[in-house]
């Protein structure tokens, strides 16, 4: 179980992050929603140690992740927001360099990085070098990479970003399978359909701070609301998206 | 349809800003890093360098004009005509191979501004405006003392303000044809390799070139002897030949090399025009159809193989190919490491030169100091490769892709740091090691090969040890910061150290390598500071809380900013 408290960051006098809790169990998939710039990856980021929080604390099994960081980060899966990868490596050194860091038995590296290139449809690909490759191609390998080491928590920020409609059924099909073998996803994206039907339970932040912490259906009985999509329109949208549309068209014309 | 002028020359401008920075990759600065501090940084080396020459210059023509006969001021002031026209068009060489990549439009290049409403003439003219500005500041920047003195002290007869005036003119218009020649040579191998060249195999073969021509500008310039007589061959030679005919010489000899000066030029520069024009014509399109590295084409190389040889922990593993991986592929890396070579060579070349020229008889001065040059050659090329090594590995690549290391460092921290030391052993220490071992037993007597070899090795170890003091870092993931380093006193301070310590080792060594009780004291020491600098990395190794990954942390008191501008 993955718990965050009353977790803070604070960016030179603007607060980023404002006292968010939430819990992601193991088992189920956790979406973590929020407008731009509501913080959430700004909270992915502490969760994975890339940022030290201001305040707050993470716990993981109850454990706060500072105490053990080493073994924290072994158990974690991580698909950045960004598709951050080193260009003059190939698709299959990637995962290479990201299986060898993690220190995974060199006998079985191999077959396994050949395997998931193969299902991922980058086989054809993969000695070629990722700044070849498209913005698709490059999730595919951070998403190889995140799972490679079978995690037992997986982060995804925005993993569904640029794949086609095959790979994005794969995925989708692969979180919840994730979920079902007793691992612990936390799913952050802007695609409320995928989130709808992928996750268990939604924390959605606005402003740094989070406004709803529930399950789908909870949410849609407690606000009477038929999707997720109004839910998260009516507890974050700050203007009306028509009128909006129709100033910017304005705009443009003049 | 043509653009209205107005918007040309605003676009122009745009483009003329945007490529005059992409000459420097401002991916690599850290997040506080200022580009600025790193352009007046180069600009205060060249200047630096051009003071030290033009007071050299001063005080050596101070003393001449008193002392020597007419004839032999001539003969002097030949040899500091072309030795100045020939630094220039080093410079300019070297300057021009660091923008490399920057001559033509890259595949970024083409991607962006392909899509935008830009004509593709304005895109090349920016370009080119961009390229010409730097090359003028370059030429400049190492000729701004040397420049305002050295006219009016190396044309020896030269009397009255006309003739003053004319050695200035002369002084900077051959410097400037001289630095345009290098220039336009460059851009028109790159040109023709563009079209000669498949665009992959110019990915491939693009990055050798560039080095080849960066050993080949330092190799003329630093094995060229000193001027006696004018050589047809040498390109410096020929506008040594033109600067003498704009000064007044009449001799045929200098008129033709002139000659031969202005024609070269003109070849060049039909060869550079044409093939810009092609690429303008076809390039474009064709860069951004191709991939922007050259490809891998093997699942496994011999950097796996010899990874697996040396490296026991698989993070070690992964950090030693990732270097490998790194410095074989990224041209960046891979031309810093050329310079610091380079550097390395043109003191080897120096002092080969020095031997070669100055001990010709086979007397016992002579073998000395042949014996000595040997002795010092590999010390250096060790030296500056380690240091060319770890410099390299201060330069990021892709900084923020360095989230992986920073997702598994604490794990794995001691293994990175060991596959560090075991790159540079590998990739400096070893190779030096075997070739001047190779080269000794081929000339030496074998125990003296063997022994000095042995000392050679001891020696690499002393240095990747003091090199690797204090780092912790995964190579090339931490973000740089221009102007941590004083680059003018750290240069020069180890540039010192290193001449000092050189001689100093190789006097030290060939008085041991005569007596087994001094050689075994020598190797006794070396290993004995080498065992001491071990133990203190591993000690202080202990003590570094995390690796880093930006040069500059977060302050530990955080502002506000309530006094920064909206």
């Amino acid at each position: 179980m993955l718990e965050v408290r009353a977790l803070t960051k604070r960016y030179s006098g603007t607060l980023a992050v404002d006292s968010v809790s939430f819990t992601a169990l193991p088992g189920e998939v956790t979406g973590y929603l929020g407008p731009n710039g509501s913080g959430k990856s700004t909270t992915v980021k502490m969760i994975t140690g890339l940022l030290d929080p201001t305040g707050g604390e993470i716990l993981y099994r109850g454990r706060p992740i500072r105490d053990n960081p080493i073994e924290f980060k072994r158990i974690l899966g991580y698909v950045p927001e960004e598709p951050y990868l080193y260009p003059h490596l190939t698709g299959a050194e990637y995962l290479e360099l990201a299986g060898e860091l993690r220190d995974l038995p060199a006998a079985t590296l191999p077959g396994k990085i050949g395997a998931l290139l193969e299902l991922f449809a980058l086989a054809d690909d993969r000695y070629a070098p990722i700044s070849s490759y498209s913005k698709g191609m490059r999730q595919k390998v951070l998403i190889c990479a995140a799972i490679l080491h079978d995690p037992d928590l997986i982060v995804l920020d925005e993993p569904f970003s640029g794949l086609d409609v095959h790979a994005a059924l794969v995925l989708r099909s692969l979180i919840r399978s994730l979920a079902a073998s007793g691992k612990t996803v936390l799913f952050s994206s802007h695609v409320l359909e995928v989130v709808e039907k992928v996750c268990h339970r939604v924390v959605i932040l606005h402003h740094g701070r989070v406004v709803a912490n529930d399950s789908i259906d909870r949410l849609r009985d407690l606000m009477a609301l038929p999707t997720l999509e109004e839910i998260f329109a009516q507890l974050v949208t700050d203007s009306d998206p028509d009128a909006t549309a129709r100033r910017i068209a304005e705009v443009v014309r003049q | 349809m043509t653009a209205p002028p107005g918007r040309e020359r605003r676009q122009f401008r745009a483009l003329v800003r945007l490529f005059a920075y992409r000459f420097f990759d401002t991916d690599i600065l850290s997040v506080r890093g200022d580009l600025s501090s790193l352009l007046s940084q180069f600009a205060a080396l060249l200047a630096a360098l051009s003071l030290v020459l033009a007071l050299a210059t001063s005080a050596k023509y101070a003393g001449l004009y008193q002392h020597l006969s007419a004839g032999q001021l001539h003969a002097a002031a030949w040899a500091d005509q072309e030795f100045l026209i020939s630094t220039s068009m080093a410079i300019v060489g070297v300057f021009t191979l660091f923008l490399w990549d920057a001559l033509f439009p890259d595949r970024r290049d083409c991607t962006i501004l392909g899509a935008m409403p830009v004509r593709i003439p304005t895109v090349f003219a920016a370009k080119l405006t961009a390229l010409g500005a730097a090359l003028v500041l370059a030429v400049v920047a190492v000729n701004s003392f040397t420049g305002l003195v050295c006219p009016f002290l190396i044309v020896p007869g030269a009397s009255g303000v006309l003739d003053a005036a004319r050695d200035f003119g002369a002084f900077w218009l051959v410097i400037l044809l001289a630095s345009v020649f290098v220039f336009l040579l460059l851009l028109g191998v790159q040109g023709v390799a563009l079209h000669v060249l498949p665009q992959a195999q110019f990915m491939r073969w693009s990055s050798v070139i560039q080095t080849a021509a960066f050993f080949a500008v330092l190799s003329l310039y630093f094995l060229t002897p000193p001027l006696a007589h004018p050589n047809a061959l040498l390109p410096s030679n020929w506008f040594f030949g033109l600067f003498q005919v704009l000064t007044g010489s009449a001799n045929t000899a200098l008129t033709a090399l002139a000659l031969r000066a202005l024609a070269v030029l003109a070849s060049v520069a039909v060869v550079a025009a044409g093939s810009y024009a092609l690429v303008y014509a076809r390039q474009m399109r064709r860069t951004v159809e191709q991939y922007g590295v050259a490809p891998a084409r093997r699942a496994h190389t011999p950097l796996a193989a010899i990874a697996r040889l040396f490296a026991r922990r698989a993070p070690e593993r992964a950090i030693l190919v990732f270097i490998g991986r790194t410095l074989a592929r990224s041209r960046q890396h891979r031309l810093l490491l050329a310079v610091y070579a380079g550097m390395g060579l043109a003191y080897v070349f120096s002092q080969v030169a020095y031997v070669l020229y100055h001990f010709k008889a086979a007397n016992y001065g002579a073998l000395e100091g042949r014996a000595q040059t040997a002795l010092g050659i590999p010390l250096i090329l060790l030296f500056f490769l380690i240091v060319g090594l770890r410099v390299s590995f201060s330069i990021p690549i892709e900084v923020r892709a360095n989230w992986l290391f920073r997702l598994t460092d604490p794990f794995s921290s001691g293994a990175y740091l060991n596959a560090t030391r075991t790159t540079l052993l590998l990739f400096a220490v070893a190779p030096v090691v075997a070739i001047a071992a190779a080269v000794y037993m081929a000339v030496w007597p074998r125990p003296r090969a063997l022994g000095h070899s042995a000392f050679l090795a001891a020696f690499g170890l002393l240095i990747v040890e003091l090199a690797l003091t204090g780092f912790a870092k995964v190579p090339f993931t931490c973000s740089y910061l221009p102007g941590k380093a004083n680059l003018k006193i750290m240069f020069g301070v180890y540039w010192g150290l290193l001449i000092i310590v050189s001689e100093l080792v190789t006097d030290v060594e060939q008085a041991g390598l005569r007596n087994a009780a001094g050689y075994a004291w020598l190797m006794g020491f070396t290993l004995l500071v080498w065992l001491v600098a071990a133990r203190r990395a591993r000690w202080a190794r202990t003590r570094i809380p995390a690796l880093s990954f930006e040069e500059q942390p977060e302050p530990a008191v955080l502002a506000l900013g309530l006094a920064q501008k909206p």
